[in-house]
């Protein structure tokens, strides 16, 4: 597992590109700690691949807890990736978020895991598991982030690893 | 509202690069957030009736005879 690149957030943003992925891993692994501008308590973190946006093609199946109760949902539409810690949560606490592209540089449709969890060491806590398929046949070369229109706060860090196996 | 703006990180050279979001950019932006929102609508109202039902369902066992610890051992 190597580095591709890695950035820790010293302004507020509301997208994050990244671009030009080198195409000489097998999978791909980001990892993001996260906290939004957002006032809900509920938003979430999007992420398309390789210039897709809403509405996407793909197929995600979502088991999501939060310590009183569970439940299940599927969408074809859009990337929904976890929710967000944000400025209804402890302060200085950020959500962390890790999604696993497998074969990201093939033509294959691509295979996503994402582990999701807003722990605050308060009641407003949610942990995401989703699988899913997207059904681009392109290779991954840049995922976009965003927040709904919220912002990346500072100190939010994502960093980006390559798997070759 | 504070202007929507995009990081460009550029993986080959590790430059990144600022600039305010294009207007198909927020569009789609706005486009997934309403979906999620609604999607999450849906699964809260849907949590909300599964919870009113057990309470229910609850009530009428104890109102039945049941002990609180036997509604819960079902």
């Amino acid at each position: 597992m190597q580095p591709i690149f890695s950035r820790t957030l010293t302004s507020t943003n509301t997208n994050i590109n990244i671009n030009n992925i080198p195409q000489i891993y097998n999978d791909l692994y980001l990892v993001l700690s996260v906290r939004s501008s957002g006032s809900t308590g509920s938003g979430s973190i999007g992420a398309y691949f390789s210039g897709q946006t809403y509405p996407s093609l793909a197929s995600w199946t979502t088991a999501v807890g939060n310590g009183s109760s569970v439940s299940s949902s599927r969408n074809s539409a859009y990337q929904n990736f976890g929710n967000v810690n944000d400025t209804t949560h402890t302060a200085n606490t950020f959500s962390s978020h890790t999604i696993y592209i497998s074969d990201y540089g093939t033509t294959k449709f691509k295979q996503c895991i994402v582990d999701s969890v807003s722990e605050t060491n308060a009641t407003a806590v949610q942990t995401f598991m989703l699988s899913g398929l997207d059904r681009i046949n392109i290779p991954v070369t840049s995922i976009t982030m965003d927040m709904g229109g919220n912002l990346f706060q500072i100190g939010s860090t994502m960093t980006l690893y390559g798997i070759s196996r | 509202m504070t202007t929507p703006t995009v990081i460009e990180v550029d993986c080959s050279t590790g430059i990144s690069t600022e600039r305010p979001m294009t207007a198909d950019e927020i569009q789609a932006m706005e486009e997934r957030t309403a979906a999620f929102a609604a999607e999450q609508a849906e699964r809260e109202a849907a949590d909300a009736a599964k919870a009113a039902a057990k309470a229910s369902a609850e009530a009428k066992l104890a109102a039945l005879g049941l002990t609180a610890d036997e509604i819960a051992a079902l």
